[in-house]
């Protein structure tokens, strides 16, 4: 008992500091409140955990594991999934909640399950969608009904936002640095603009709404 | 006086400087000699005066010659025209003359005596890049310019500056033949005068380039002042932002490309950011740093989510 509280105790201070960890992503947890009272824009409780493909059979272990934790859970964190596999050689583990808080605690499972494997290095982004409210009267924000993206980078472990612009391949910059003045301070922000990468063609399509 | 927009454009900003300083160094001469000729103080602080004012009063009119704007009709540029009609009608502004620029790099300036005499000159390649909304913010920020009488500003400022340095010369000369006519004997009088002309010139120079300083901070001052109006003229400070990003060349470094096709290009190394290097630079810059003006915009968009 002693041992497990000064494990959590370390966790206060030096763990903080482990490279490994992903706690910032939690901001998230206080910050889709700020989105919604500031810009109307509300969680779609629906996520994308992006991971590279490794052929073998560890990596397909660890994905089955994944699965696993994710069926089992599902009753505990109200989440569906989906898999998908894209053309640029990645997976998609779609999730789908009744909330941010789900979604964030089931990505962090699928996150540390896959780097217990030692597969941390594969996993590439956590992508959250959100998008405008809209009252039901209003027919000239049809336009704002497209979905707003942070994405968390496990690899500099930060958030940036991303808002495609129709399916043209452009994107919606004003509408960027809408978010980054609503949020930048709440969640671990990428202030290095060049290190926004886009993500086109995510699959959020194949879970429902 | 110029209002130019940004500081990476150094073609137009350059040109209307070396105008101005053309300017200021003809009248400094002039002054000089007068000086020389022995005119007294209260007379050669007339002249400098006038000439001030003249400068001031046909600034409009150098600011357009030298930078080739050309003031444009309703006729010629219709969306141009509404788009600052419409800005105008909603903060009851006086309407400025409009001034087109033959230009691929995208500026704007704002310049006049009055806030009923003033011109605002845009170039085509700012049209080109930005969208009306982003063009809303920019003419905002310019008609702040106009509205908190920046050109009055700096000219004032200048004229300090002016006077300091002509009042420096003024000390020097009255300096020069009060030391020569002190107890030094002959052979000695020119060494003393050498050394006091050293100083004075020393001097001087610091006047000058303190002087210089300061207008500049003024001025980059001035510069979020007009930003913040922009924001309130226009509710939207977040497109002043995107615009700024935009002629500034760092909306195109935020990337196009997918995420998974740079993974495996190292693109993910924290660089640590570079900021020494930029302060001795900002020091004689008019504007600030863009990234400071944006991030300034952003918690005024913030503030007013």
């Amino acid at each position: 008992m002693i041992d497990s509280l000064l494990k959590k105790l370390g966790k206060g201070s030096s763990h903080r500091k482990n490279k490994d960890s992903d706690e910032g992503i939690f901001a998230l947890t206080s910050a889709y409140i700020t989105l919604q009272t500031k810009l109307g824009l509300s969680s779609t409780n629906r996520c994308g955990i992006c991971i590279k493909n490794v052929n073998g059979a560890y990596f397909s272990d660890t994905i089955r594991e994944v699965q696993e934790f994710l069926r089992i859970s599902s009753s505990e964190f109200r989440t569906e999934h989906v898999l998908v596999n894209d053309k640029l050689g990645y997976l998609w583990i779609m999730l789908r909640g009744m909330s941010v808080e789900d979604i964030l605690v089931a990505s962090n499972g699928i996150a540390d399950t896959i780097a217990e494997r030692g597969f941390r290095d594969q996993m590439l982004a956590a992508v959250f969608e959100f998008k405008k409210i809209v009252s039901p009267n209003s027919h000239m924000e049809s336009t704002r009904l497209e979905p707003q993206f942070l994405v968390y980078n496990y690899k500099r472990k930060r958030f940036y936002p991303f808002v495609p612009l129709g399916t043209q391949e452009k994107r919606r910059s004003d509408l960027e640095l809408t978010l980054m003045s609503i949020i930048s301070k709440e969640v671990p922000w990428e202030a290095d603009m060049t290190v926004w990468y886009p993500m086109w063609d995510m699959p959020f399509d194949r879970l429902r709404i | 006086m110029s209002r130019a927009w940004q500081r990476r454009d150094t073609g137009l900003t350059l040109r209307m400087i070396t105008s101005f300083m053309i300017l200021t160094v003809l009248y400094l001469v002039f002054l000089g000699v007068l000086v020389y000729l022995g005119v007294g103080f209260i007379p050669v602080t007339v002249v400098a005066l006038v000439l001030i004012i003249s400068q001031w009063y046909f600034s409009d009119k150098i600011v357009l010659w030298s930078s080739g704007a050309k003031v444009v009709t309703r006729e010629q540029y219709p969306e141009l025209h509404g788009l600052v009609e419409r800005i105008i009608a909603r903060n009851n502004l006086p309407k400025p003359k409009i001034a087109v620029i033959n230009s691929k790099v995208p500026n704007a300036f704002a310049t006049g005596k009055s806030k009923r005499s003033s011109v605002v000159a845009v170039t085509t390649g700012l049209m080109d890049i930005l969208n009306s909304e982003e063009l809303e913010g920019v003419i905002g920020h310019e008609l702040s310019h106009i509205m908190n009488r920046d050109v009055l500003v700096i000219t004032l400022a200048s004229l300090f500056s002016t006077v300091a340095w002509y009042m420096m010369q003024f000390g020097f000369f009255g300096g020069l033949y009060g030391g020569g006519m002190g107890g030094y004997g002959g052979g000695r009088d020119r060494g003393g005068g050498g050394g006091a002309i050293l100083i004075m010139l020393a001097v001087a120079a610091i006047t000058w380039l303190v002087s210089f300083l300061v207008i500049r901070a003024i001025s980059r001052y001035r510069e979020f002042a007009a930003d913040r109006g922009s924001a309130q003229m226009t509710g939207k400070p977040v497109q002043l932002a995107n615009a700024l990003m935009k002629i500034s060349g760092t909306m195109q470094r935020v990337p196009n490309q997918d995420l998974r096709k740079v993974e495996g290009l190292n693109a993910f190394f924290i660089i640590p950011v570079n900021s020494g290097r930029q302060t001795i630079a900002n020091l004689f810059s008019t504007h600030p740093p863009v990234q400071m003006r944006v991030q300034k915009l952003l918690e005024m968009e913030a503030s007013m989510a």
